[in-house]
């Protein structure tokens, strides 16, 4: 069974694509054959995310046009083993995608045992996010811990619910909440949204939350996923959050304020 | 079902002739069915219609003629020395504006939502109650011809008796909305004197005027 | 102050590993809006297929166009399949 997954959130540069990557390779590494599909046609982003963006030949569009095959266009990830990423168009606009040719390419994906298709939407609620939620299973909503990436994540879900094809058919797309860059030393000192205020509000099941980190700028910046940077609580997070995707119980981490060590005390 | 002709002309052959084709189109569908006449557009004119010749045409071409409705006072002789029924408004007119189609039995629809309202997203429940069963968030918009019962935290905007029903309510389990109106009297929560902010609530509309009441 | 500078330097190292990568990509991707990239393609073809339309009964299928980047020079490659002779 193949299971579509979106990665969502209406705001834009709240983590979307530093979530799909991780949560792709999170996914490999657990030995699940996984595909990423870069939705943000014009703007692709994930090829540079994951760092195989000297590697881009044919594209997304390019399959949907019939110019290349799905072999040819996806790129095997080196570092996970039965992971392929299916990058965007850099030169074509979002109206490439038709609904069309983005379930030919899935439904390909799927009947070559592909387990999960994780969809890296673009943000906005425009065709490309439309398109990467259509054929959802389920839906991991990022969301950072501020006011209007929350409201846009609220306008998102009720999105899931009405536009996607589980809907139309009287479905449910199931709901994951992801918080990313969330901080519990602003939170302590009342500056920042908690999780309790997140979820009180957007009232579905949490799935993680990712601390603020350095290590997420660094790991982008050499085009390495974060969740690979086992040492980085982000990192150990995405683990945390794959893990629980997949059905296991995982205790939150990082989400108190921690005691500061004498080290760290040194180093403030 | 009743059906209503409502007149506008007092002239028979033409209304027979309109009758019958009317029957020509839907074949069996009005066979042996009551049907009343309504002479609200016909006023005055009422005095120039023979009851009695109209009720003989609107039984030869299948109906059963039962009575008349909204007749001019001083009309209503002609209906009595006519076989027609006087049917008098038990209460004020409807606000419904008639549209001379056949009347639906007026029980409120109820338009029961199980998912939150989300951000964006609008309801619209015409004729009837919106029931959610959940949480609204802000900037969602309810709409209602009659109440609005939220078993959740209300925010957003909810708007009940648009039509201007005045007995319309609000009902709701933690009042956070945006704005609240009942039958176009509206008022923003932040401007609302009222201590029930965040709490259990029912709102009304009292000489033009929202009240807020707890719900126990 | 060997431990800090040490953690510093990490850090500008991710920052330089960043923009090597976005010069090379940059400008891999100017270079893909030159006016000889492969974007007039579908056009050729089409005006392509009009011209041998003109002589030979053609479907769109059988016409491919390509291009490709070379070191020296770039190739443009066409190929039509010719109905076959009808008997």
């Amino acid at each position: 069974m193949s299971k579509v997954v979106v990665i969502t959130s209406g705001k834009g540069g709240v983590g979307k694509t530093t979530t799909a990557a991780s949560i792709a390779i999170g996914l490999a590494k657990q030995g699940h054959k996984t595909a990423v599909i870069d939705f943000d046609v014009g703007l692709r982003n994930l090829d540079l995310i994951m760092g195989v963006e000297r590697r881009v030949v044919y594209d997304f569009v390019n399959v949907i046009n019939g110019e290349a095959t799905l072999k040819q266009a996806l790129i095997r990830d080196k570092r996970a083993d039965g992971l392929f990423i299916l990058p965007a168009s850099q030169t074509r606009d979002k109206e490439s995608l038709t609904k069309e040719g983005v379930e030919s390419v899935i439904e390909e994906l799927k009947s070559e045992g592909f387990e999960f298709i994780v969809c890296d939407s673009p943000a906005g609620i425009e065709k490309g996010a439309y398109m990467a939620m259509y054929f959802a299973d389920e839906a991991i909503v990022v969301t950072n811990p501020e006011v209007s990436s929350v409201r846009d994540s609220d306008r998102v879900l009720g999105l899931l619910q009405s536009k996607t094809r589980k809907a139309e058919q009287g479905d449910v797309v199931k709901e994951h909440l992801l918080i990313a860059r969330y901080s519990p030393v602003r939170v302590d000192e009342g500056d920042m949204l908690s999780l309790e205020d997140i979820l009180d509000i957007l009232a579905i099941p949490m799935i993680g939350a990712i601390p603020e980190s350095g290590s997420v700028l660094q790991a982008s910046n050499r085009g390495i996923p974060v969740i690979l940077d086992d040492k980085s609580q982000a990192g150990q997070a995405y683990s945390d959050v794959v893990a629980r995707f997949l059905g296991e119980t995982v205790p939150h981490r990082f989400l108190e304020v921690e005691k500061k060590g004498f080290l760290q005390r040194l180093f403030a | 079902m009743l059906n209503t002709l409502r007149l506008s002309i007092s002239d028979i052959p033409k209304i027979s002739g309109i009758l019958q084709t009317k029957i020509n189109h839907t074949a069996q569908f009005f066979l042996n069915s009551p049907l009343v006449l309504d002479c609200q557009d016909l006023g005055d004119k009422c005095a120039n219609l023979d009851f009695s010749a109209l009720y003989k045409v609107v039984k030869s071409v299948g109906f059963v003629p039962v009575g008349v409705r909204n007749v001019p006072d001083d009309c209503l002789k002609y209906i009595k020395q006519s076989e027609w029924a006087i049917m008098r408004a038990a209460t004020k007119p409807s606000r419904k504006k008639n549209t001379g189609k056949v009347d639906e039995p007026k029980a409120n629809r109820v338009e029961v939502i199980s998912r939150p309202l989300r951000s964006g997203q609008q309801i619209y429940a015409p004729e009837g109650d919106v029931v959610i069963l959940h949480q609204t968030s802000s900037g969602s918009e309810i709409l209602a011809d009659g109440s609005v019962h939220v078993y959740g935290t209300l925010r957003g905007r909810v708007l009940a008796g648009v039509n201007g029903e005045k007995s319309a309510r609000i009902f709701c389990q933690s009042l956070q909305a945006d704005l609240v109106a009942i039958a176009g009297c509206y008022q923003l929560l932040d401007d609302a004197d009222t201590e029930l902010k965040g709490q259990a609530a029912m709102i009304r509309l009292e000489a033009g005027k929202l009240i807020f009441e707890p719900l126990a | 102050m060997g431990l800090l500078s040490y953690f510093k330097k990490q850090k500008q190292n991710s920052a330089l590993a960043a923009k090597e990568r976005l010069q090379i990509l940059i400008a891999h991707e100017r270079n893909a809006h030159h006016p000889h990239a492969p974007d007039y393609l579908p056009n050729l073809k089409s005006e392509l297929m009009s011209v041998i339309r003109k002589y030979i009964e053609v479907s769109e299928a059988d016409v491919n166009v390509q291009y490709e980047e070379g070191h020296q020079c770039d190739v443009l490659e066409l190929n039509i399949i010719l109905p076959e002779k009808q008997d």
